[in-house]
């Protein structure tokens, strides 16, 4: 039986994927794991080391990747999580006419906007 | 002469001193303005100011068309004698105390600033609170320059300037009954009025006759070079073209499309009786449609909204939005909802309209329609009556208007009738300047409240 079993079929590159997650289970649990108690090693407290990584945000652990957030990082605003919900039902019917708009084939037409250095 | 409904032309003509006229606009702007809330500052030397364009008056100097004659400006217009809030009570906003351009040029032609007419915050709606309807205080204005509408109509001065993004100026001045004209884009410079959305936004006057919108372009368009958006064309002689023009044989289209068949049916009657008046004077009337007006509404939003985020980006980042008020907050945020992509097509989609538009002049001189598909609706409503139902306010209000935003075309606004309530309805008009429609009914009637 592996120690360890990690599944990331449906990933689009899973390859890549499993390298990376391997990469960052042995920078971030490995530690953890070592500490825990076993045969022949009573329970202690985790080496400050280890509770020092644990106390960071995935995303910045050793190995972790950062997880783009919509709003703040593709969006580019700072919007409280309850907040988002009234905003996007707002959007709800000015999305709708975006979306009509987006119907139209206007491969030919150059739009309105002239760049004159 | 009675003073409190006098156009500019009438001023000019009955020569009254600018301190005659001064003085009377202060009483009623103090008589008036608590219950109308039209202005959010008057000029503190505004009688010095006209002492000094009378004095020169009797030495045989005129500064220019405009000379002793009080205008009101929006509060979106930098001016250097009178703070600039562009409608917010926002912490840490400031604007420059330095004169628009169109600032600039009405003072060079003898205007006198009297004071800031409120706008909705950021010209970023059609309610413009707290300012209310002279017709009825019950009622909006419109918006966003609803200041600039209701002391127009009021008579707290002869004209004011407002600014026109998707309908800013046409909307209020269809709402309170006056004259209101969005020209060109490019005609008159929008150096030193606060942003918005940068390829639509317009200056314009609102004025009680179309006379003295003619008066006051005359004054305004032109070149600057400040403005990069500004056309060189040359100015045409706005007031003599006043006096030529006929509309006997007059080619005039209708799109019967979007502009009809979800009005209020009052609104409805008192256009086509204005469009059956144009036939009778012999007019030629032909009905045409638009099909790809159904896209206009996604474009100019995703331009719109894009324009005012890109515009409030460092308040954005930093949180400062929160400060809006709640509509105009919501409004700038969904602005980081439209893609770069969505925002080029809707650019795209201008140039669609543009020539479908063109092809409607290649066979008409002007277009006619309503301006507004309601009258002034109750402060408060969210929803107005249309033909087949319910109608979002705030959708309503800018359904007819921002087309000749998306198009650049010129377009004014005619008091052309009432509704049985009293109440204000505009007949628009696209293209050329059109000058001799001033209704006779608007010419004896006032606001209730003014």
């Amino acid at each position: 039986m592996p120690a360890v079993d990690l599944r990331v079929d449906e990933h689009p590159y899973p390859v890549t994927e499993l390298r990376r997650v391997w990469t960052a289970f042995q920078a971030q649990t490995m530690p953890f794991l070592q500490g825990m108690p076993r045969k022949g090693q009573p329970p202690q407290p985790s080496p400050e080391a280890v509770v020092a990584l644990l106390l960071l945000p995935p995303a910045e652990r050793p190995g972790g990747a950062p997880s783009p957030d919509l709003w703040t990082d593709v969006l580019g605003i700072d919007v409280p999580p309850q907040r988002r919900a009234e905003l996007l039902a707002a959007f709800s019917t000015i999305g709708a006419e975006i979306r009509r708009l987006r119907g139209l084939d206007l491969t030919d037409i150059h739009p309105a906007v002239v760049f004159r250095p | 002469m009675n003073l409190d409904f006098a156009t500019i032309t009438d001023l000019t003509a009955g020569r009254v001193s600018a301190v005659t006229i001064t003085e009377h606009l202060l009483d009623r702007i103090r008589r008036l303005d608590p219950s109308l809330h039209s202005f959010i500052c008057l000029v503190p030397d505004a009688l010095d100011q006209a002492r000094r364009a009378d004095a020169e008056t009797r030495a045989g100097r005129s500064r220019g068309l405009l000379h002793g004659i009080p205008i009101g400006i929006k509060d979106n217009y930098l001016t250097a004698d009178m703070a600039t809030t562009a409608g917010t009570t926002a912490p840490g906003v400031a604007f420059p105390h330095t004169d628009s351009a169109v600032a600039g040029r009405l003072r060079a032609a003898g205007a006198m600033l009297i004071g800031k007419t409120r706008t909705h915050e950021y010209a970023w709606g059609t309610v413009t609170p707290p300012v209310r309807n002279p017709w009825d205080v019950s009622r909006i204005p419109g918006g966003s320059s609803g200041g600039s509408g209701a002391a127009a109509a009021a008579g707290l001065c002869p004209a004011s300037m407002g600014s026109d993004t998707g309908g800013s100026i046409r909307i209020p001045a269809s709402l309170c009954g006056t004259v209101g004209l969005k020209p060109t884009f490019g005609r008159i410079s929008r150096n030193g009025i606060v942003p918005h959305s940068w390829s639509l936004d317009r200056a314009g006057p609102l004025t009680r006759s179309v006379a003295d919108a003619a008066l006051l372009l005359q004054v305004l368009a032109g070149e600057d070079s400040t403005d990069p958006s500004c056309s060189a064309a040359p100015v045409p002689n706005y007031r003599a073209a006043l006096n030529e023009l006929s509309v006997a044989g007059l080619r005039v289209a209708v799109i019967r499309n979007h502009f009809f068949g979800r009005n209020h049916p009052d609104v409805d009657a008192a256009v086509e009786t204005a469009i059956a008046w144009f036939g009778g004077q012999g007019a030629v009337i032909r009905d045409v449609t638009l099909p790809n007006l159904e896209y206009g509404l996604g474009a100019i939003d995703a331009i719109e909204l894009a324009s005012s985020a890109a515009y409030h980006d460092v308040a954005l980042r930093s949180g400062r939005t929160c400060h809006f008020t709640d509509d105009v907050r919501l409004l700038v945020e969904m602005g980081r909802l439209v893609t770069g992509a969505d925002l080029i097509k809707a650019e795209q989609f201008r140039q669609v309209l543009k020539q479908d538009v063109a092809r409607v002049f290649a066979e008409a001189d002007i277009i006619l329609g309503p301006t507004e598909p309601v009258t002034a609706p109750r402060i408060g409503e969210t929803h107005v009556a249309v033909a087949d139902g319910e109608e979002s306010a705030l959708a309503a209000t800018w359904r007819l208007t921002y087309p000749y935003n998306l198009t650049g075309l010129p377009a004014i606004t005619l008091p052309c009738g009432f509704d049985p309530a009293g109440l204000p309805i505009g007949l628009q008009v696209a293209a050329a300047p059109f000058a001799e429609l001033i209704l006779h009914d608007w010419k004896d009637r006032h606001p209730a409240n003014a």
